[in-house]
């Protein structure tokens, strides 16, 4: 069978000593830093990306997708501990997981926790492994005008799912499409929003702006609410799961597998509204929904569940289409291209080791989570005691040398301090940074596509309309948005994002 | 906001900040209704107009071949209108109070990481750290010498480590 070639392929690729060395590191690290409290996986996997620079591709790959599920596993075991969800994805974990932990059973929702997430994970890779290929290949008949419909069909779909509100999130993608039009055009050799400084010429840096929006800017809002004091966390007796507590939970890990792999794969879906959704499942199937925010281990299964299968299956879109759904998968693809790989259909054709690779990673990487964690529990939880005062000057310092190092310019870091202000600002306005991110990334690969698609029209922009996949994918987009205008499903969507 | 608002009001507009606290502590009324997302459109329509007006000469072309000032001036226009739909919205509709601001850890986080940048091409790399963990510390609650010295001996050193004899980084580590 050529899916179990594939995977024995990757296996191999993926078992070598130095990758798997890479991918329990990139575990480690990202669960280490995904525990601080206030640093979600975004800003986790922004500020470790200059680790990979000097590995391999597929080794740095490896190593990112590791930095990714250890930090979103970090942040299940901070709302649980402390209920500070570290980003808006464990928000609903904070709810019945950091009520399991008042009632002293922390061990018992960070094991489940951990285990759901595995068997989410492990499902959602092998949908990775069997739907990547045949969506490529529907991505290889694809002219620029089906990309620029597609590309337009994943913001639109990004702002519609996120939360908050729609015309603010489609405000910070067109930011972010105009700061990445910042240097030298690459058609005409113009020079583009660079205020006379070389530094620009280039372009703007992917890793400043990403550092400067989501870890300076989070850094700054702890602080805010913290002041820096260390953080009083949860005691754990037992990790290990009653039978009646296996009962309830498998059924809900289930549940939440599907939902969060579901809404995963649509443009902007993500880990959140897989959590949120599952959860608001799990209290309508219950026979008690009273049960709910009082420490009910569906509640923590489900959305853990849901969120690691929504998280991987991101990977989807973004390694078959080259077109990253959510920001962190806007990252990924950053990463990729500093290595020199263009993410897209072509990928699995051209560099079977590299696609098949991190998909086995990410089977190995999810049992190594578990393997990691559940003994290093109390690790965590010391790290977790530790003022925050001690922690962010260290934080600092690793964001600074990151960025410094890019290219020894002191100029990124000048960058990332702006960016950082920026993203404060944002985050204050209620602008979240996270489509600016998708908009920059996709900034230069929509201008190429839009102006190579009217040059094979001729200048007919109706092309991307009576095209029929490019017809089809923006009718889809126009769909999403009037839908989101309608006042019931609006209040239904914020409906879905309310914590209870 | 619990009191109904109405008509231009005549308190000053004096500085966002300051003013709207204490209004809001008050419990009087806010000349805005929405002076969270007035800011916010401002701010995009800002973005916009100042992408429209540095790419003022920019080449268009034509639609079958568009040059260097087409995306812009597109994403330009959009912005503003985005911008504009948000102010309106702001000045039509209630919306969030203006949120307080963390000026204390927002000034300091980016001061240490301005003077790192500044400092670490001429001083070199142990100086920076040094520089960034003593500005950075005013951002929370500040650690007593002694820690604080610590800390940035252990960072510095641990810096050295890892990016100069680990990664073998061409860093400057000394003035």
């Amino acid at each position: 069978m050529d899916l179990l070639g594939n995977l024995l392929l990757g296996l191999s690729v993926s078992l070598s000593p130095d990758n798997l060395l890479l991918c329990f590191g990139g575990a480690l690290i990202g669960t280490l830093i995904g525990v601080l409290p206030g640093l979600g996986p975004t800003a986790t996997v922004a500020m470790l990306l200059p680790l990979t620079f000097y590995l391999p591709p597929v080794g740095a790959l490896i190593m990112l997708a590791g930095i990714f599920y250890g930090s979103q596993y970090g942040g299940s075991a901070t709302a649980i501990l402390v209920n500070l969800p570290g980003e808006s994805s464990s928000v609903v974990t904070c709810l019945d997981g950091h009520a399991m932990a008042r009632q002293g059973r922390a061990g018992v929702a960070l094991a489940t926790a951990a285990l759901a997430s595995l068997f989410a994970g492990i499902v959602t890779t092998i949908l990775i492994a069997v739907a990547g290929p045949p969506l490529a290949g529907v991505a290889l008949a694809f002219g620029p005008a089906e990309y620029v419909s597609l590309m337009l069909l994943g913001l639109i779909g990004a702002v519609t799912l996120a939360h908050g509100s729609v015309v603010k999130a489609i405000a910070m993608i067109l930011l972010g499409l105009l700061l990445s039009m910042v240097g030298t055009d690459v058609n005409s050799g113009d020079t583009r929003f660079t205020f006379g400084l070389p530094q620009l010429y280039d372009g703007i840096d992917f890793v400043p702006l990403a550092m400067g929006l989501f870890g300076l800017a989070e850094i700054i809002s702890s602080l805010e609410q913290t002041g820096g004091a260390g953080q009083t966390t949860a005691r754990i007796a037992s990790l290990w799961p009653k039978r009646e507590d296996v009962r309830q939970a498998w059924p809900a890990t289930v549940r939440g597998t599907v939902m969060g792999a579901l809404l995963g794969i649509l443009p902007g879906g993500g880990a959140t509204l897989g959590s949120f959704a599952a959860y608001s499942l799990e209290k309508k199937v219950s026979r008690h929904p009273e049960r709910f925010g009082h420490g009910a281990i569906e509640g923590v299964a489900a959305p853990e569940a849901a969120n690691n299968a929504a998280s991987q299956a991101c990977f989807i879109p973004m390694l078959s289409l080259g077109i990253p759904p959510n920001a962190i998968m806007a990252l990924m693809i950053g990463a990729m291209t500093i290595h020199g790989i263009t993410p897209g259909p072509q990928i699995m054709a051209k560099q079977p080791e590299l696609f098949w690779g991190m998909i086995a990673s990410m089977l190995i990487g999810n049992v190594i989570l578990v393997i990691l964690n559940l003994p290093m529990i109390g690790l965590w939880v010391r790290l977790l005691r530790v003022p925050y005062g001690y922690l962010f000057p260290a934080i600092l310092v690793f964001c600074c040398i990151g960025t410094y190092t890019l290219n020894n310019s002191g100029f990124n870091v000048l960058l990332m301090a702006l960016f950082g202000v920026l993203g404060y600002a944002l985050r204050k306005l209620d602008c979240e940074p996270a489509p600016l991110m998708l908009g920059f990334v996709l900034g230069p690969m929509l201008e190429e596509n839009l102006g190579r698609a009217l040059l094979l029209s001729g200048g007919d922009p109706t092309v991307f309309a009576t095209r029929p996949i490019s017809g089809s994918l923006l009718a889809t987009a126009a769909l999403l948005l009037i839908l989101m205008v309608m006042p019931s499903v609006r209040r239904r969507r914020d409906e879905a994002f309310k914590d209870d | 906001m619990p009191t109904p608002l109405h008509g231009p009001s005549t308190a000053p507009r004096g500085t966002p900040d300051g003013a709207f606290q204490d209004r809001k502590a008050s419990g009087g009324h806010a000349p805005v209704r929405a002076p969270l997302d007035l800011a916010a459109g401002l701010l995009i329509a800002a973005f916009g107009i100042g992408a429209l007006w540095l790419g003022r000469d920019w080449p268009t072309g034509t639609l079958a071949s568009v040059q260097s000032g087409f995306f812009p001036r597109m994403i330009g226009m959009l912005m503003v209108l985005a911008g504009a739909l948000v102010t309106g919205r702001a000045l039509l509709t209630h919306g969030a109070a203006w949120p307080s601001w963390g000026w204390r850890p927002l000034i300091w986080v980016t001061a240490a990481v301005l003077a790192f940048a500044g400092t670490v091409e001429t001083l070199g790399l142990v100086p920076a750290v040094l520089i960034l963990v003593g500005l950075g510390n005013l951002a929370g609650q500040p650690l007593r010498p002694v820690p604080l010295l610590l800390l940035g001996g252990a960072l510095a050193a641990g810096c050295v480590a890892l990016f100069v004899w680990g990664l073998g980084l061409p860093l400057r580590v000394w003035p």
